[in-house]
């Protein structure tokens, strides 16, 4: 009989600023040594369970509790939030934020530090606990010279210690480019073999999850518990499409072939996932006639050449070549650092060639002010928060008119067209305050689009989405590449995005361009995917096993994928 | 930040940065309070060769020393400057004597002992400067923060330099993204031309969205150390203080000597109450 180290029963949670319950009727147990995944879509309540268990509710944010919690046996409103994290280590979705020393070491001994150990017993629990996660090497080094995946492992190191029993990890993926990410789900698995800890992992991202085995996967939406069970009983059922969760897309692609997934396909391993007896099924799929995609017209807007660029001494641009035509869609990828934000700040003019030059519809762009340039190419950050400074949308989305004395006529007329684009006008008067996330991101979309740009570039548009607001977002950004003619260029580190809604992809590494051209050819390309911290999809593992090219495969399931989103649609 | 000739990170490698921090506080607090306490030009003129040469052994950046030091003879002209403008005779009431030497105007006499006074000051801005500069290149933040708090001061209060230091760059990074975007809608800020409406106009569409962006990563921070119990205990141990070596226990027992003489050297101060230290 193994032990619970985790028990709800009948328990809920609703904040103290709230009127309704956050979570209700949890009955919930995890036994020692097991690997759990809370699943569910943003709002559905799987981080705020986890703020249960590590105590930051209603320690640190005022909360009520009903029905019984219990953490190794004690209920945690017994305890307070210093006893539970000696029980329950957590590493948060934003690493950056939880770095709180000025180097490794520091860091890694910060909740020592607090628990008054002797210098001595912490420099050894320090470097066993980096030892662990393999970050020995880097104790003296700053937080300013590390990666995200880096510092994601000295927060792992730093709540590890004191044998802490249950690790909690809160979106690990969120803030990793696809080949950290993997590391990452690696290194959690290795330590839950290794050092015999309770796992929890809270995710939207199953598939990239499901890379190493999990135990168990409960899927949690409104507030509730919608299935507890095992990976592969979840995706032979109907519950991730109707909770709003993205399944792997091998298995979509089997469902699209006409297979019915069962349990005892091992749906939950694109390696194992049985395909004897669906060879002619998949292969009689992928020979089916798709529509193709129309190629833009050709008709070049801007043109980078020769690009170099270096802040202080440090080359962050060397040599680049770049040429964007009308109506394009063009994935901008690499890992962090690679150079990027560097080019899109170049293109926005922000900053300008050491050496190379920018045309921009032939001209010369050193001639134009960041103001004029504005008016050709937007550019829309990750964050909304970041972007909006005015009260009402009204005047955020007419700042950039006004600030250009266009006359009232023209602005009103403008402001009408943008907000029916973008799904507004009932909004129009609303103060920005009131909106939630997805909706401020329309807004600084409509604050862009107002200006009429013939080129839009996007900073992630999407971190941070569940499956849900991610379609959203980006079936909005598609008809206004569709219906307007829209070039739009995403920087991103989403291979799903990539895939399915740009045709051309531009792989930065290391301030080079290492590659250009159709999105399926780039990013099958093993060799890219390395020197760009990315990896391919599970489609190309899965048209291997079948022995078909995988960027014929790739590209095939994404063709069909549209045609049948399109005929949903109609 | 991550090259930052100023602060750094990880402690150096000559002898006084291998002090700990504690050390390094307390030798700095009581070269400080001699240094505040005295207009005594041969203890001024002790100080400032022995900090001179305490900086010179860290083998700092000079270029970053003489642009600061350029900085604060600028300012302490434009206080003596000041100064005289306002009592011409101020060196004579500390000296007790009045020589004058010539004068500007029937109000503006210039006595000998006034511009003694102010070399006097001259020297003793020079000796703080140099003691505070050998403080900031010796010491990391964290070594600081242990260092306060080893002598007395509540944890706290004395990481809230070191926190904010981790969280600068950050800061910095969003506040040039938050002003690439808002120049790219039209906002022009590098004009020279510009009205003080449009300026200020300017500071707030930058200020808003930064300020409202870093409540939610305070939010985050806070919970970050919350969950590693930070404040759980009055006291904390520090993994940047090292046990006393050698060298640490000659300056302890040298800072505790200096204390003792300054402690006795303030106490004259106060009782017989001498006039300024004027050879001629």
């Amino acid at each position: 009989m193994k032990k619970p180290v985790i028990e709800f029963r009948d328990f809920g949670m609703r904040y103290a600023s709230q009127q309704k319950p956050t979570l209700y009727d949890i009955n919930l147990t995890i036994y020692e040594g097991e690997k759990v995944l809370i699943l569910g879509p943003s709002g559905s309540g799987k981080s705020t369970l986890g703020s249960c268990l590590n105590g930051l509710l209603p320690f640190s944010v005022k909360a009520e509790f009903t029905g019984s919690l219990k953490v190794m046996g004690d209920e945690t409103r017994s305890l307070d939030i210093h006893k539970l994290s000696n029980r329950v280590g957590t590493v948060m979705q934003d690493s950056d934020c939880q770095f709180a020393g000025l180097t490794v070491g520091e860091d890694v001994a910060f909740s020592l530090e607090n628990d008054c150990v002797p210098r001595p017993v912490m420099l050894e629990k320090v470097r066993r606990a980096l030892g662990i996660v393999g970050m020995e090497r880097f104790t003296a080094h700053t937080p300013f010279s590390l990666s995200g995946g880096q510092k994601q492992k000295v927060s792992l190191a730093g709540v590890m210690h004191n044998d802490v029993g249950i690790l909690l990890f809160d979106e690990p993926l969120a803030a990793l480019d696809p080949q950290a990410g993997l590391q990452a789900i690696e290194l959690i698995d290795r330590i839950h073999r290794e050092q015999q800890k309770t796992v929890i992992i809270i995710e939207h991202r199953l598939e990239d999850v499901l890379h190493r085995p999990v135990d168990r996967v409960i899927l949690l939406d409104g507030g509730r518990i919608v299935a507890d069970t095992t990976p592969a009983k979840i995706l032979s059922s109907p519950l991730l499409q109707e909770h709003g969760i993205r399944e792997p897309l091998y298995v979509t692609a089997l469902k699209y072939a006409g297979c019915e997934i069962a349990e005892e396909d091992h749906p939950e391993s694109v390696e194992e996932i049985r395909l004897e007896g669906r060879e002619e099924a998949l292969r009689g799929w992928f020979a089916s006639e798709t529509p193709h995609r129309a190629q833009p017209a050709p008709g070049e807007l801007v043109r980078v050449e020769d690009v170099s660029f270096s802040y202080d001494d440090n080359k962050v641009l060397s040599h680049v070549d770049l040429t964007v035509s009308a109506c394009e869609r063009i994935a901008l990828v690499g890992k962090n650092g690679a150079g990027k934000t560097t080019l899109a700040n170049l293109l926005i003019g922000v900053i300008r060639p050491d050496e190379g030059r920018v045309l921009i519809e032939g001209e010369d762009y050193g001639v134009l002010s960041i103001k004029e340039i504005g008016e050709r190419i937007g550019y829309v950050m990750q964050n909304p928060n970041q972007m909006l400074v005015k009260d009402m949308i009204r005047d955020e989305i007419t700042l950039a008119l006004k600030l250009r004395r266009v006359d009232q006529k023209t602005i009103d007329e403008k402001l009408e067209l943008v907000l029916g684009l973008c799904g507004l006008s009932k909004m129009r008067s609303w103060p920005v305050s009131a909106l939630s996330y997805g909706q401020r991101k329309r807004v600084t979309i409509a604050s862009i689009l107002v200006m009429q740009p013939k080129i839009m570039i996007f900073d992630e548009p999407t971190a941070g989405q569940d499956y849900f607001h991610y379609r959203e977002i980006m079936d909005f950004l598609d008809r206004l590449n569709r219906e307007m003619g829209l070039t739009i260029l995403f920087i991103t580190h989403d291979m799903h995005l990539a895939i399915e809604y740009t045709d051309r992809a531009v792989v930065m590494a290391d301030g080079e361009k290492i590659g250009d051209g159709d999105v399926f050819r780039m990013l099958s390309d093993p060799d890219i995917l390395r020197r760009a911290s990315l990896k391919e999809t599970s489609l190309c593992k899965l048209a291997r096993r079948l022995g078909i090219e995988p960027e014929a495969f790739v590209r095939h399931f994404i063709e069909y994928e549209r045609m049948v989103r399109r005929h949903d649609e109609q | 930040m991550t090259s930052n000739n100023l602060v750094r990170f990880s402690p150096g490698v000559t002898p006084l940065h291998t002090l700990c921090g504690q050390v390094k506080v307390l030798l700095f607090i009581v070269t400080i309070i001699l240094t505040i306490s005295t207009f005594d030009c041969r203890i001024l003129l002790a100080v400032t060769a022995v900090a001179a040469a305490a900086l010179a052994s860290l083998k700092p950046n000079w270029k970053i020393i003489w642009a600061l030091m350029l900085v604060a003879m600028g300012l302490n002209t434009v206080n003596l400057i000041l100064f005289y403008l306002f009592n011409p005779h101020i060196g004579c009431e500390f000296v007790g004597t009045c020589t004058e030497l010539f004068r500007f105007t029937e109000r503006l006499v210039m006595p000998a002992e006034t511009l003694w006074y102010f070399a006097v000051r001259t020297l003793k801005v020079v000796a703080m400067f140099l003691v505070s500069l050998w403080l900031i290149f010796v010491v990391t933040p964290t070594q600081l923060a242990a260092g306060f708090n080893r002598v007395g001061l509540p944890y706290k209060l004395s990481m809230v330099f070191s926190i904010a230091l981790r969280y600068l760059p950050d800061l910095i990074k969003d506040y040039k993204n938050i002003s690439a975007s808002i120049q790219a809608r039209g906002l022009e800020l590098g004009r020279k031309k510009t009205t003080l409406k449009a300026k200020i106009e300017g500071v707030v569409s930058i200020a808003v969205p930064l300020i409202l962006s870093s409540f939610d990563d305070v939010g985050v921070i806070a919970d970050a150390l919350d969950l590693r119990g930070f404040g759980k205990n009055k006291k904390r141990t520090w993994y940047v203080e090292t046990p006393y070596g050698r060298l640490d226990k000659i300056c302890l027992v040298l800072a505790a000597v200096l204390a003792a003489l300054t402690a006795a050297y303030m106490a004259y101060g106060v009782i017989v109450k001498p006039p300024m230290w004027y050879p001629f």
